[in-house]
């Protein structure tokens, strides 16, 4: 079990996280905010490249900073901004990876060519990274996250870059990894982690706003959301979601506490994104 | 120890027995262990992955400093050999080092179970033993007699560890990524402003320190950085600041 006790943490004088405290056992956990949350933040304190202000992390009851290696030897990360050599295939770079993580050379060659074929890298596993798209190194991002078999993978935002057929393998190898370890992924993208994550993390002014099942999370806007496709007879107060076109209609969601929303507009089940736009609106009701 | 009759309860042996594997558990760390363990998983290849530019630089500082020995007459030897004597050390740790945190991979390479902390503590070790054997030969090639050989040698030696010392004693508490060039330029400046403004008095100064003085400094000096080196290799670093200056 990892614990996030009571973490702060300052950047001079500002910070980027009040008080959060967290507790992961196995599962997926979905840290779900907008850009400067503090997401990276704590990825970063769970990876130990910085540490918390006040507070601690805890890996089974030992400070994971002073676990060190054993500690190091567990996770698999795969940073926000990930870096990869222009000139090497993924095969050389994920061997220079595997000896740097320490695993046995001959082990870590199999692995290799099993992860490739996992992001689907294979038929270029021993192409110059140099003519990759972005996504393809992200690819190659989340292979080398999962060279060791970690107990803790933590991922910042993997999803960048990938398009909608890679999106959808990764959230199936996500949902089934998460089966038997603990998995941390950031993200702003809802519908990535909509269908698997079992628990959603929610940061709001740089506290700790949400910490649920997807399903709980929606259930606190149930019987308040709405859809019309005639949003101008709307008179009373309501905060309106997303749009989208139906047989040249213009279907409006949109989110009130006005016992009158059911009047104008047909019910719906709230989901993640809705809440996710109602929690982090900028203005007022209108 | 074992002919002492130490009569302990049950519960008191159980309680040693725990506090002697708790201590047993955890392996104490030292560099020699740490050094071994990098060379037997990672090997050369890997430890000095990386390094190509630092190699680069290496040769063309060496290059000059052939160039410039070639060409002008050695007039101060000593003041020169103690300018020169950890120059190529400098050029390689600092480019090496450089390189390796303005890389993309720095982050990544941190959580690793060997992390680019104690692979750069293995490097700076090897640096400074290549820096060494320079040393040597700078002074062979300076030397006229095995007397002055003699001066020349441990003054350079000493030289060359103040210098390391100065540099991983500075990037380890400077937050900033590049603090090591600093040392590299302050040498530069402490050692070549006397020769060029004092030039003989300097030269004079050199020759009267005792030669074992110089080598109690080389192996003072020395020491320290090896225990400097330690704590490259053990210290936990947080990288708040670093992290901040690599996103602007
Ligand atoms: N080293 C630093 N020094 C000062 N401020 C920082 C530093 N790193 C992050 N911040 C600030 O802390 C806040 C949280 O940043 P963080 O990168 O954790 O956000 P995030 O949730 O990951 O955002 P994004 O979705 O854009 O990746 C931001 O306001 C950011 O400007
Ligand atoms: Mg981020």
């Amino acid at each position: 079990m990892l614990t996030v006790n009571h973490v702060t943490k300052t950047y001079g004088n500002f910070t980027a996280l009040e008080d959060i405290t967290l507790e992961f056992s196995q599962g997926l956990y979905a840290l779900l905010a907008p850009n400067g949350a503090g997401k990276t933040t704590l990825i970063k304190m769970l990876t130990t490249l910085i540490f918390p202000t006040r507070g601690e992390i805890l890996l089974d009851g030992d400070e994971i900073i002073a676990l060190d290696e054993t500690y190091r030897e567990k996770i698999g990360y795969l940073p926000q901004e990930f870096g990869y050599y222009k000139n090497h295939s993924p095969r050389q770079f994920l061997s220079y990876l595997a000896a740097l993580k320490g695993l046995d050379k001959r082990e870590a060659a199999r692995k290799t060519d099993e992860l490739l074929e996992l992001v689907s890298l294979a038929d270029v596993r021993d192409k110059k990274m140099r003519k990759f798209s972005g996504g393809m190194i992200q690819r190659v991002g989340i292979a080398q996250a999962l060279q060791n078999d970690p107990r803790i993978l933590i991922l910042d935002e993997p999803t960048a870059g990938l398009d909608p057929k890679e999106r959808v393998r990764f959230r199936n190898l996500i949902s089934s990894l998460s089966k038997n370890r603990i998995v941390i992924m950031s993200t702003h993208i809802v519908s990535d982690i909509e269908t698997v994550a079992n628990q959603v993390v929610m940061f709001k002014d740089h506290k700790l706003l949400a910490n649920n099942t997807p399903a709980k999370i929606c259930k606190q806007l149930e019987g308040k959301v709405f859809e019309t496709d005639d949003i101008t007879a709307i008179d009373f107060a309501h905060m309106q979601l997303t749009e989208r076109n139906e047989d040249g209609h213009t279907i409006v969601r949109f989110a009130t506490d006005s016992a009158r929303g059911a009047e104008i507009g047909r019910p719906v089940t709230p989901n993640l994104e809705d809440v996710f736009l109602y929690i982090y609106r900028d203005e007022a009701w209108i | 120890m074992s002919t002492l009759n130490v009569n302990l309860t049950p519960q008191e042996k159980e309680q040693e027995i725990s506090a002697i594997l708790d201590r047993g558990l955890v392996r104490p760390k030292t560099l020699r262990r740490l050094f071994k363990d990098l060379l037997c998983s990672l090997g050369l290849r890997a430890l000095f992955w990386d390094c190509g530019f630092a190699l680069l630089v290496a040769t063309v500082t060496l290059a000059g400093i052939v160039f410039l020995l070639a060409v002008t007459p050695i007039e101060r030897s000593l003041a020169t050999t103690f300018t020169l004597a950890p120059l190529l050390f400098l050029a390689t740790q600092l480019s090496c080092e450089t390189a390796e945190r303005l890389g993309e991979l720095y982050e990544l390479k941190r959580t690793c179970k060997y992390t680019i902390r104690q692979i750069t503590a293995f490097r700076v070790l090897t640096f400074s033993l290549v820096g060494v054997i320079f040393c040597v030969g700078l002074t062979a090639f300076i030397a006229e007699s095995t007397t002055h050989l003699v001066q020349l040698l441990p003054l350079a030696l000493s030289g060359l560890f103040l210098c390391a010392l100065f540099s991983l004693f500075l990037a380890r508490r400077l937050p900033h990524t590049l603090a090591g060039i600093w040392a590299g330029a302050i040498w530069i400046v402490i050692t070549l402003t006397p020769l060029m403004i004092a030039g003989p008095q300097w030269e004079i100064l050199l020759s009267n320190i005792p030669v074992l003085l110089t080598i109690c400094t080389t192996i003072v000096s020395a020491a320290l950085f090896l225990r400097e080196i330690t704590k490259l290799a053990f210290d936990k670093e947080d990288h708040t600041y670093a992290y901040g200056q690599s996103r602007n």
